[in-house]
């Protein structure tokens, strides 16, 4: 079927491909986990406080906005974190995963 | 990988078979060159040229790819260690986060404390001028209301 020049030629480059398969590139098996969020930022925000319906004075309103402004300012609080841990976990893992 | 299976076997191990192999079948290829010639073992030249053959070229292989492996090994505690750095810093960050926002909270909340009282010790003084009546509580909670 092949003439002797054609079966060398065979034979040299299958020697040749499997040779050549012992330097095929590889890729790293080694993952980074997702990272945890801390347990603060992850908390369902709290609702605002509706003025109550007997409410009659202006003491009340007063009051009312005082609580829900403590409540902005904790939840303006936990998004500057939130913002925060994605910028730095962000960072690492291109740090890590840069070659 | 083509060689996942080498990741099993010590490094000191893999080096000292693939040099064998090497060595060995160099030796079997050139003493069947030689048996050729020699009486009474020559009829063993051809099996041992063969042998010797596929074991060079084997070594030859192994010695190839054993370079790659390590590089491939040395890769690997590279990137581990990475991973594990950048774990702990991880960690870190998420320390130092919680812990502002739980002195935050604390401020926070102390100065809501500290509003409300005065708006209950100047009570009187605010309520004096000013009455609130439902349709003004009504317009002040449409702020809120999510549609």
């Amino acid at each position: 079927m092949f003439e002797k020049q054609e079966w060398l030629t065979i034979i040299v480059v299958l020697i040749l491909v499997v040779v050549l398969t012992g330097c095929a590139s590889t890729t790293v098996p080694v993952t980074m986990n997702f990272p945890q969020a801390p347990e603060p930022i992850l908390l369902e925000p709290e609702k605002l406080e509706p003025l109550p319906e007997d409410a009659n004075e202006m003491s009340d309103l007063l009051e009312n906005s005082t609580v829900n402004y403590g409540k902005y300012r904790e939840l303006q609080l936990k998004y500057q974190q939130w913002q925060r841990w994605y910028e730095t976990n962000r960072r690492l893992h291109k740090e890590t995963t840069s070659e | 990988m083509s060689l996942w299976f080498l990741q099993l076997i010590p490094t000191s191990w893999l080096e000292f078979a693939a040099l064998m192999i090497l060595i060995v079948g160099a030796v079997m290829f050139f003493a069947g060159q030689i048996f050729k010639f020699v009486p009474f073992v020559k009829q063993y030249n051809f099996p041992l040229r063969l042998i010797g053959g596929i074991l060079l070229l084997a070594g030859a292989y192994f010695n190839g790819g054993l370079g790659v492996e390590m590089e491939y090994r040395a890769r690997i505690q590279e990137m581990q260690k990475k991973v594990e750095l950048a774990e702990q810093k991880s960690l870190e960050a998420n320390r130092q986060i919680e812990k502002v926002i739980e002195q935050q909270t604390v401020v926070i909340k102390q100065d809501t404390e500290e509003t409300l009282a005065e708006i209950e010790r100047l009570k009187a003084e605010i309520n004096a001028n000013c009455e609130l009546t439902p349709e003004m509580i009504i317009m002040y909670n449409k702020g809120m209301e999510v549609k």
